[in-house]
């Protein structure tokens, strides 16, 4: 249980972050655009979701690391963990990114290479549980998986980062980098939306440790 | 600059035209915010939901 130790102050920062995102994301001014119009706001909502599930993914491919290199269990469940608390976020964000896009580009799924760069990555790493459970072996299960986990971790990133940048998209930051665009973000719309991603970052590592505790005595019966 | 305020001065425009009567678009979509903040919340209730659920199934096998 020592992994519920540190919690304390996750948990405070989760819950304060997210309380004060949840009110100022919907009371505080936003910037007046068409065809979007009030919709902005759904940015405190949706892209937090995708930052949570690449933190988790990348704290998950570390842990496979030290799978590999100092060959203890407890790394691999603590990567399965956070990898399918990671899918869980993931699959939020296509769904309210879904909702998102019906209302502003007109339809619930477009050709935009980011949805089918995340569709794929998602695909990807839902065959890294069904590779987990068709091995019985837990010494080969962890092993393979882990291998399984650093490449698919290697492949977001030109799915997520790479490839619909260099391409034409309805997301802000095509052919460019969207975090050093000062035209897409303005200094409101940054005062909820970082405290936002923190705040469910924070939550995204709260339910890891929760699951990680099950796991880890699920492995021990 | 000029070009840039026009184009979005007329898609504003063009906008108010054809907006539907469609309620989930009204008071400028927000919505479709709140749909959007229900579903996260509510995935995410169904996720701890789960959880717990395992939990419990896990000390009743004890």
């Amino acid at each position: 249980m020592e992994e519920l130790k540190n919690l304390k102050y996750i948990k405070l920062f989760s819950v304060s972050l997210l309380i004060y995102a949840f009110i100022g994301g919907f009371l505080f001014d936003v910037p007046a655009l068409p065809i979007l119009n009030e919709s902005i706001r759904v940015l405190y909502f949706h892209v937090p979701m995708w930052f949570t599930m690449i933190f988790l993914l990348l704290i998950s491919c570390i842990n496979s690391f030290y799978f590999i290199s100092r060959k203890k269990i407890i790394y691999d469940t603590k990567s399965y963990t956070y990898t399918s608390v990671a899918v869980f976020f993931g699959f939020l964000g296509i769904l309210s990114g879904m909702i998102w896009a019906k209302f502003t580009w007109g339809s619930f799924w477009t050709n935009d290479p980011k949805l089918n760069g995340s569709a794929i990555t998602l695909l990807i790493y839902l065959s890294y549980f069904l590779l987990r459970n068709s091995i019985s072996d837990e010494i080969k299960k962890a092993k393979i998986s882990s291998v399984y986990n650093i490449f698919a971790f290697s492949m977001l990133i030109p799915l997520i980062f790479i490839l619909p940048r260099m391409t034409d998209s309805l997301h802000p930051g095509s052919g460019g980098n969207p975090g050093f665009n000062v035209y897409d973000m303005n200094s409101q719309l940054r005062m909820v939306f970082y405290p936002s991603v923190l705040g469910f970052i924070f939550l995204g590592i709260w339910i890891s440790k929760l699951k990680l505790v099950l796991n880890v005595l699920k492995n021990d019966n | 600059m000029i070009i840039e305020m026009i184009i979005n001065f007329l898609s504003f425009f063009l906008n108010i035209q054809v907006e539907m009567a469609d309620t989930f678009r009204a008071d400028g979509k927000i919505y479709v915010v709140i749909l959007v903040a229900l579903i996260i919340l509510i995935g995410i209730f169904l996720y701890l939901y789960r959880i717990e659920k395992k939990i419990n199934d896990m000390n009743k096998n004890k």
